[in-house]
């Protein structure tokens, strides 16, 4: 089933359509929720409010986007919207603070699984709309203009994020790799 | 996303040494790799039970204005009728089949009112 046909049926009453979109589209949801959200706690109640303002706006919908990028704004204000509303830091664009970081209590020794671990415990340090760029770039494999229409940014922000966050994460992983590393957990 | 393009242009705008070139290969390697998280198995239907939920209060809400506005419609209706008329003149023209056509009628228009505006226009029905 397309989007507009499970769009489409969703409207007509269909719940088993809703279920079908949920499931297609959670993935998406849940990355990018999960790069925004640092409390797990909240992250599936975060989610599934997402969803539920999907379903409210769904009648609005007029497929000038993808369906995916209409949802991934979705997710990515209301998670925003969350952020502001905790009083999180969430805009600062500081990324050198991060070089600063203090001594760890867990311990990582950097074969490939750990890696991985070790990426993504930076990534969830870094300025949200870092974050964010990386997720949707590199995880979901979209293009710039969706990443622009997501954010709400013109191309060259979203390309300066990309390439700053990813030369950052490069600077971190360069002295540590293969070697045992300290992290602040 | 070409991988191989996209390092090239990240190691031009870092001024990068060749030497880059693996870390930044292994660091798209890891980027694409998915932040660990479980969901609950009533993930779905926690959707659908709020969404119901929401529907069920605007629903309510709806026909509580709509009784609301009929009320205070009918009894302005009527105490205008009897400041202008007077009630012996009123009570002329309300005998029991014209209250029963008004009520009668009522009771349609409220009916359709609801099929019209809430059942039709609800995603679920209830």
């Amino acid at each position: 089933m397309d989007d507009k046909e499970l769009v489409q049926n969703i409207l007509n009453g269909d719940r088993r359509a809703l279920t079908q979109l949920i499931g297609k589209y959670q993935r998406l949801v849940m990355h990018m929720v999960c790069r925004l959200i640092d409390n797990e706690e909240d992250r599936e109640e975060i989610a599934q409010d997402v969803f539920v303002k999907v379903f409210q706006k769904l009648r609005d919908f007029n497929f000038e986007s993808k369906l995916s990028t209409w949802i991934a704004t979705i997710a990515y204000r209301h998670s925003v919207n969350h952020l502001k509303k905790v009083k999180k830091q969430f805009l600062t664009e500081e990324l050198d603070l991060l070089t600063n970081y203090p001594v760890a209590e867990e311990r990582f020794v950097l074969d490939q699984k750990d890696q991985a671990a070790y990426i993504r415990y930076w990534i969830q340090k870094l300025p949200v709309n870092y974050r964010m760029v990386l997720t949707l770039y590199h995880l979901e494999g979209l293009a710039y203009s969706e990443i622009m229409e997501i954010m709400d940014m013109p191309e060259g922000t979203v390309k300066n994020y990309l390439f700053r966050a990813r030369q950052k994460l490069k600077e971190l992983m360069a002295p540590v790799m293969g070697k045992e590393v300290f992290l602040y957990g | 996303m070409d991988k191989q393009k996209e390092i090239e242009q990240q190691m031009q705008h870092d001024q990068a040494e060749a030497g880059s070139l693996q870390s930044y290969q292994q660091l798209f390697d890891l980027l694409e790799q998915p932040p660990t998280y479980s969901l609950s198995e009533n993930f779905a239907t926690g959707i659908i039970k709020q969404v119901d939920a929401r529907e069920k209060k605007t629903y309510r809400w709806f026909w509580f204005w709509m009784v609301s506005g009929i009320v205070l419609i009918l009894t302005v209706t009527l105490f205008t009728c009897i400041y202008l008329f007077g009630v012996e003149q009123i009570m002329v023209y309300a005998d029991l089949t014209t209250w029963a056509v008004v009520a009668g009628s009522l009771v349609v228009a409220i009916q359709y009112l609801d099929y019209f505006l809430i059942r039709r226009h609800s995603t679920f029905s209830m």
